[in-house]
C-alpha cells in the first residue's frame, strides 16, 4: 500500500516535470517476472549515461490499477546519484492476429505525444519482453542505443542484431533489401522494436497520420522511411544476439502480409521522394559487432520446394496477373530443379518484390490473395538461400544477404520504369 | 360468299393495321422515353464525375476505409462506380416512364405487371453480379489458401467452393423470378444436401485412412526446416 502510495507521489511528480533529458517507454505490459530483471537493467544503464540525466520511464497501463506493485523504490536510484521517475500512458488496443511482439503505430505515437508533452530531449522504445530476457542486451549496449541520440548528432538509433543465418528471414529477403534500395539508408534491421528518438523524430511521429486511418491500429511504424524521406540523421547500435520471436498461432501469408504490407503503402506515399534516390550508404555503427564462427544449421528444403512447386501448378493465373511474362516463364523453368540445385537467382526474386509492390499499388487483385501468392514464391527463396547457404556459417550469410541488397539495388531502374509507365509492356 | 370473306379480311387486316397504329406510338414513345434518360444519364453521371474529381472522392473514401469494397470487384474507383451507378438508375427509370406510356397507349392495365416483373429482373440481375463476385473471390481464396496449406488438391476445392455458390445464387434467382419454384427448390435442396451427405461420407468412410495418416503424419513429424529457419 506505502509502495502504491509511493507510485501516486512519483506520478505527479513527474507530470510536474518541466525539462526531462530522456523518456524511456516500454511499448507493452510486461509480465510480472520480467520487470525486475528489466528495471534493474533500466538503472545500470541510466548510471552508465556519460552525462547526468533526468530519466522518466514510461509504463503502459492506468494510472495506479494497473502499475506493477513490483516496481523498486525510489532508493534504488537515489535522486542524488540519478533520478529515474516513472509515469503511465495508455496503451492502445492490440488488434487480435496481428504480431504480438511488434507494437502498433499508435502505440509508437501515444509514446511520442508524451515524450513531446514532456519535451524530452530524447526518446528511447526499449522493445518487449524478448528484449529483456536475453543476456545480451546489457545495459552498456544499452547505453549505446542512448548516447548517440541525447548527444543530438543522430534523431534516429536503430538496434543492429546479431541473427543467425537462418532467423528473420522475411526481413534479409525484402524489408532490409528494399528498404536500402528505395531509401538509400542501409540499415539492416528496420523494424527493430529497441529504437532511440530525438525530439524532432518523435514530433514527427506524434503528427503524422496513416492514409487509411481504419489501419491505425495494426499498422507497422516504419520509423527508417519516416526519418529517410524527412532527411534526418540515422545511425545503428549493436545490440548482440536476438533471439527467434514467438510466432505461434500466425500464418506465413498472414505475417507477409503484416510486415511488408505497410512498406509497400509506404511506397505510395513517399514515391515522388525514393524515385529521386540512387544507390545508398552506411548508417553509422556504435558497438562492437559479436563475432560468431559457428557453422550454421542444415536445413533441408524438400518441403519448402514442394511449396514452391504447388504454387506455380496452381497459382500461375494469379501469378499472370502479377508478374510479366518472363518472369513467370524462369518461375515455370525453377519449378523443374530438384531441391539440391534449386536456385533462384536475385535479380529474378527482386523483379518478382518490385512487381508485387506494383500490384499492391494497382489493386491487381485483393490484397489479402497478393500476399497469400506471393507466400510460395518467398518459400521458393528461402529454399534456394538454404541451399547455398547451409553449414557455410554466419559470415556467408551475411555476404549473401549483402549481396542480394546490391541486387535490388541495381535493380530498382526496372522498378521505376514498371512504377511510372505500369500499362506499358514489360516481356 | 367471296365478297363476304372478301370482306372479313379486311376487317380483319382493318383491325391489325390499327392495332399496330395504335401500338406504334407507345413503342415511339418507349424508344424516346429510352433515349431522353440515356441522355440525362449521360449528363448528370459526367456531372457527377466532376464534382466527385473535384471533391477528391477517391481519395477520401480511401482514407475512410471503405477502399477495400472495391477488392472484392475489379479494379474500379469509387468514383467510377458512383458515376456508373447514376447513369444506370436513370436508364431504368427512363425504361419504366416508357414502358408506363406504352402500356398507356395500349390501355390494357399490363403496367403494374411489367414494372413489378422488370424491377424482379434488376433485383435478380444484381443478385446474380453479387454472387458471381462472392464466388469468384472465395475460389481465390480457397486455392491460395489450400496451396498455402500445402494441399494437393487446392484447385479442386477452389473449384467446388466456386460452384456452390454459383449454384445456390443460381437458385435464389431463379426463385426471384419465380421460374419453376417448386422444382428449383426440390432440385436445390436434393443436391445440396446430396453434395453435404457425399462429401460426409468421403471423409467418413473412403477418406477415413488418409485422414488419420495425415493426423499421424502431423503429430510424428520430423524435425525439418521449420525447427531451424525463422522467418520472423
Amino acid at each position: 500500500m506505502a509502495e502504491l502510495e509511493a507510485l501516486q507521489e512519483l506520478n505527479q511528480e513527474s507530470q510536474e516535470v518541466g525539462q526531462t533529458d530522456l523518456l524511456m517507454a516500454i511499448p507493452a505490459p510486461l509480465r510480472s517476472e520480467l520487470l525486475a530483471p528489466a528495471l534493474q537493467k533500466i538503472l545500470q544503464a541510466c548510471k552508465l549515461l556519460s552525462s547526468q540525466c533526468q530519466v522518466v520511464l514510461a509504463l503502459p497501463g492506468e494510472e495506479t490499477q494497473d502499475t506493477p506493485q513490483e516496481l523498486p523504490p525510489t532508493g534504488v536510484a537515489p535522486a542524488s546519484e540519478r533520478p529515474l521517475r516513472y509515469v503511465n500512458y495508455s496503451l492502445p488496443a492490440i488488434v487480435p492476429g496481428t504480431i504480438p511482439w511488434l507494437p502498433n503505430l499508435a502505440t509508437y505515437q501515444e509514446i511520442a505525444r508524451l515524450a513531446t508533452t514532456l519535451q524530452t530531449r530524447a526518446c528511447t522504445v526499449l522493445g518487449t519482453d524478448t528484449g529483456f530476457t536475453r543476456d545480451s542486451l546489457t545495459p552498456e549496449k544499452l547505453t549505446l542505443l542512448v548516447d548517440p541520440a541525447i548527444g543530438g548528432s543522430f534523431d534516429l538509433v536503430m538496434p543492429l542484431y546479431a541473427s543467425q543465418a537462418f532467423d528473420d528471414l522475411v526481413n534479409k529477403s525484402i524489408l532490409y533489401p528494399l528498404t536500402r534500395s528505395l531509401y538509400g539508408h542501409r540499415v539492416q534491421n528496420p523494424l527493430g522494436t529497441e529504437f532511440q528518438m530525438s525530439s524532432k523524430m518523435f514530433s514527427l511521429i506524434a503528427s503524422s497520420t496513416v492514409r487509411d486511418s481504419s489501419q491505425q491500429q495494426a499498422r507497422l511504424p516504419w520509423l527508417v522511411t519516416l526519418a529517410a524521406s524527412r532527411n534526418l540523421k540515422i545511425c545503428q547500435a549493436q545490440l548482440g544476439t536476438r533471439h527467434a520471436s514467438s510466432a505461434d498461432g500466425i500464418e506465413l501469408s498472414d505475417a507477409l502480409a503484416q510486415l511488408t504490407g505497410p512498406l509497400f503503402l509506404d511506397m505510395e506515399d513517399n514515391a515522388a521522394f525514393w524515385q529521386r534516390i540512387r544507390g545508398s550508404h552506411d548508417a553509422p555503427i556504435f558497438g562492437a559487432a559479436s563475432i560468431s564462427t559457428e557453422a550454421t544449421d542444415t536445413v533441408d528444403v524438400r518441403r519448402m520446394v514442394e511449396a514452391f512447386q504447388l504454387g506455380e501448378r496452381n497459382l500461375r493465373d494469379f501469378w499472370a496477373l502479377i508478374l510479366p511474362p518472363v518472369t513467370l516463364l524462369e518461375l515455370k523453368k525453377l519449378s523443374r530443379l530438384s531441391p539440391d540445385e534449386f536456385h533462384m537467382p536475385d535479380t529474378l526474386w527482386a523483379r518478382i518484390i518490385y512487381d508485387f509492390a506494383l500490384a499492391h499499388r494497382l489493386r491487381n487483385i485483393h490484397r489479402t490473395h497478393l500476399f497469400g501468392a506471393l507466400t510460395p514464391l518467398y518459400l521458393g527463396w528461402v529454399a534456394s538461400y538454404a541451399v547455398e547457404i547451409n553449414q557455410s556459417g554466419i559470415a556467408a550469410a551475411q555476404q549473401r544477404v549483402e549481396q542480394l541488397a546490391r541486387t535490388y539495388e541495381s535493380e530498382k531502374p526496372y522498378l521505376l520504369s514498371r512504377w511510372r509507365w505500369p500499362d506499358r509492356f514489360h516481356p | 360468299m367471296w365478297g363476304q370473306v372478301h370482306q372479313a379480311l379486311l376487317e380483319s387486316l382493318h383491325r391489325a393495321v390499327f392495332k399496330v397504329a395504335t401500338l406504334l406510338p407507345g413503342v415511339l414513345a418507349l424508344i424516346v422515353a429510352l433515349v431522353v434518360s440515356i441522355f440525362i444519364g449521360w449528363v448528370l453521371a459526367a456531372i457527377l464525375r466532376r464534382i466527385l474529381l473535384a471533391l477528391h472522392f477517391d481519395a477520401r473514401v480511401e482514407q475512410s476505409g471503405l477502399a477495400n469494397i472495391s477488392d472484392w470487384s475489379s479494379a474500379k474507383t469509387p468514383t467510377f462506380l458512383a458515376t456508373r451507378i447514376v447513369f444506370w438508375l436513370t436508364v431504368i427509370a427512363g425504361l419504366f416512364v416508357g414502358v408506363a406510356a406504352f402500356d398507356a397507349s395500349l390501355a390494357s392495365g399490363l403496367s403494374p405487371y411489367v414494372v413489378t416483373y422488370i424491377s424482379k429482373i434488376v433485383a435478380a440481375v444484381v443478385l446474380l453480379i453479387v454472387g458471381i463476385i462472392i464466388a469468384r473471390f472465395l475460389s481465390r481464396t480457397v486455392l491460395i489458401n489450400g496451396v498455402n496449406m500445402n494441399l494437393e488438391h487446392a484447385r479442386l476445392l477452389s473449384l467446388g467452393a466456386k460452384w456452390l455458390v454459383l449454384v445456390f445464387v443460381a437458385a435464389m434467382v431463379l426463385d426471384h423470378l419465380g421460374i419453376g419454384r417448386s422444382i428449383v427448390d426440390l432440385g436445390f435442396g436434393i443436391l445440396f444436401g446430396g453434395i453435404v451427405l457425399a462429401l460426409a461420407l468421403a471423409v467418413g468412410l473412403g477418406s477415413r485412412d488418409l485422414v488419420s495418416r495425415s493426423l499421424e503424419r502431423d503429430r510424428h513429424k520430423p524435425a525439418t526446416e521449420e525447427d531451424v529457419v525463422r522467418h520472423f
